[in-house]
């Protein structure tokens, strides 16, 4: 298995290593612009208190200030372009683990070697993983070098960028996970990225119009973002919701996905 | 149908009985049944679209028939066991674009290592097929593609070999070579399933044929016996004028012409008695022609029920 994903993520060196330089550029500038934040805070503090609060509780900043670290990283890294770029990531590799090898033919010479299907899912979702993780820590490491002159991490624990980075990769694994399972058993890569792409947009604007609409709130806690963004990441560690249910729900969707594709006709 | 005066031994390495294969209302394989021995080299010529590529798809286990069976060395290829004594070789071959060939083989390399069956010296097919290590696959041409696509079907010393068009792309001084490649697998013992759609190298490497024409095996022989049931065009041009009857009632013929010193035939089988009643005119030029391959197919289409 591990030298299926090994093999995986060498195909793709070169994408993997845009993708980490990519999103490293992107933390670092957005990162960059707290200063000027900060030190017009009471004119955002304003515009953010005008908001309702379930509407600042979606944009994650309910109780911290925009002007504050914790409220800047959530508004304007954690629950904007940052996980989206790497759910991008994820979800494109997830579905060509085994749909896409399947639709440009690359599949059939890939089991024409002496493994298993199972191992070559596995193995797959393994690598996508690995590269998910890998641009995560990153750039999370990004962050935290760059912190300490713009007073980033002021009055938060050492450790929440890294747990939040966590609890976010752990929703990136969910979508991923969605999109090779549907890969898997349909072995059509539009499938499995449109699949995959409804159900971030759902889980997201869900959680946001149940947020708006009162007879709607009971519905946000179904929603993956929720267990992401309403876990308080960057100030308590990864819990069991914000966690460890995305993790377990990944790999019940890999291994669903596995066994369909175990089963199926292979249309190579 | 022609019928094989061969038997199996009594353990053959492909064992395909009664294959059937639909896809929804298409039919792609019907009743197909056939086996291949070790050492031996089975040759499937077919049309485009007769049933080649979906047959091999089944037997390595990429598709599941729709009726009968498809063994593989006594199991279904799909045991890693058993995938890792089969060499592959796809009719339309694709494998990552980006990687190079050094690591596409170290790869298949290191799979047949966990599946305890380490491959042969690479360096040594390498060489023999002339193979550009460090090039991206992509960026290579068909023919060095198929002869990546090849390494990776020899480096198991396999038990069995299944290959689609295997000198597809390949210029005629490599269709040799890998000819002569096959040929020396078999005589190590490997057997041999060979799809093309191209007489010639049947007629090259083949021990027996067989013929799938819209899903069915249409004819299956020796080599020998299917070229004497194929037809020749043959154009004789003779010293003296021959009466227009001369070869009335010869068996085989199924068209003549004679006019003055041109005779034009076409026959199954040997045409040596045709040659010795001409031969008293004085035989001066005999041109030859094997028929197409598609008439072929017709023809054993034709005579199959």
């Amino acid at each position: 298995m591990i030298t299926i994903a090994w093999a995986y993520l060498r195909d793709r060196r070169r994408s993997l290593l845009a993708w980490t330089l990519g999103v490293i550029a992107l933390v670092i500038v957005m990162a960059a612009f707290y200063p000027s934040i900060r030190d017009t805070g009471a004119d955002f503090d304003a515009y953010v208190d005008s908001l309702p609060e379930s509407v600042r509780q979606t944009l994650g900043i309910s109780g911290a200030s925009i002007a504050s670290p914790e409220g800047y990283l959530m508004s304007q890294l954690y629950s904007n372009l940052y996980p989206l770029l790497l759910l991008i990531l994820g979800i494109s590799m997830a579905s060509w683990a085994i749909a896409g090898a399947e639709g440009d033919g690359t599949l059939e010479m890939t089991l024409a070697a002496p493994l298993q299907r199972i191992s070559l899912g596995w193995g797959r979702v393994l690598a996508v993983a690995v590269a998910t993780l890998s641009v995560t820590l990153a750039s999370t490491a990004a962050i935290a070098l760059i912190a300490s002159p713009l007073d980033l991490l002021e009055g938060l624990p050492w450790w929440g960028v890294w747990s939040a980075a966590m609890s976010m990769w752990a929703l990136v694994m969910l979508y991923s996970s969605a999109a090779f399972a549907i890969g898997a058993a349909t072995g059509r890569r539009t499938w499995a990225i449109s699949g995959a792409a409804g159900l971030v947009v759902i889980g997201f604007l869900g959680q946001l119009f149940a947020s708006l609409a009162e007879p709607l709130e009971y519905l946000r806690p179904t929603s993956p973002w929720y267990w992401f963004l309403g876990s308080s990441p960057l100030t308590s560690i990864p819990t069991l919701v914000s966690f460890g249910v995305p993790v377990a729900l990944a790999i019940s969707f890999t291994a669903v996905g596995i066994w369909r594709f175990n089963r199926r006709d292979l249309g190579v | 149908m022609v019928v094989s005066p061969v038997t199996s031994v009594a353990d053959p390495s492909i064992a395909i009985a009664q294959l059937s294969k639909e896809f929804g209302e298409v039919r792609a394989l019907a009743d197909v049944s056939l086996w291949v021995d070790p050492a031996e080299i089975y040759v499937l010529l077919g049309a485009n679209g007769a049933g080649k590529s979906t047959l091999m798809r089944i037997l390595l286990g990429y598709l599941k028939p729709t009726r009968g069976s498809a063994v593989t060395l006594g199991g279904s290829s799909r045991e890693t066991a058993i995938r890792a004594r089969v060499g592959y070789l796809p009719g339309d071959l694709r494998l990552p674009a980006r990687a190079t060939v050094a690591e596409i083989l170290d790869f298949r390399g290191v799979m047949q290592r966990h599946a305890d069956r380490p491959p042969v010296d690479a360096d040594e097919l390498v060489r023999h097929l002339d193979i550009p290590l460090n090039r991206r696959f992509g960026t290579l041409s068909k023919g060095n593609r198929q002869k990546v696509g090849l390494a990776l079907a020899l480096m198991a010393a396999p038990d069995v070999l299944v290959l689609d068009e295997p000198t597809s792309g390949l210029d005629p001084l490599m269709q040799e070579s890998v000819l002569d490649l096959i040929r020396e697998r078999r005589n190590q013992g490997t057997a041999v399933l060979l799809s093309t759609h191209i007489l010639s190298e049947a007629t090259e490497v083949a021990d027996r044929v067989g013929v799938l024409s819209r899903g069915r095996l249409v004819v299956e022989s020796p080599l020998s016996a299917f070229l004497e049931q194929a037809s020749q065009s043959i154009t004789i041009t003779l010293e003296e004028d021959a009466p227009a009857d001369l070869l009335d009632g010869l068996p085989g013929i199924t068209t003549r012409s004679i006019q003055g010193r041109e005779v034009s035939l076409v026959i199954v089988g040997s045409a040596a008695e045709a040659i010795r009643r001409l031969s008293p005119y004085g035989v001066h030029r005999i041109v030859t022609q094997a028929h197409e391959l598609d008439d072929m197919f017709q023809q054993a289409s034709e005579r199959s029920p």
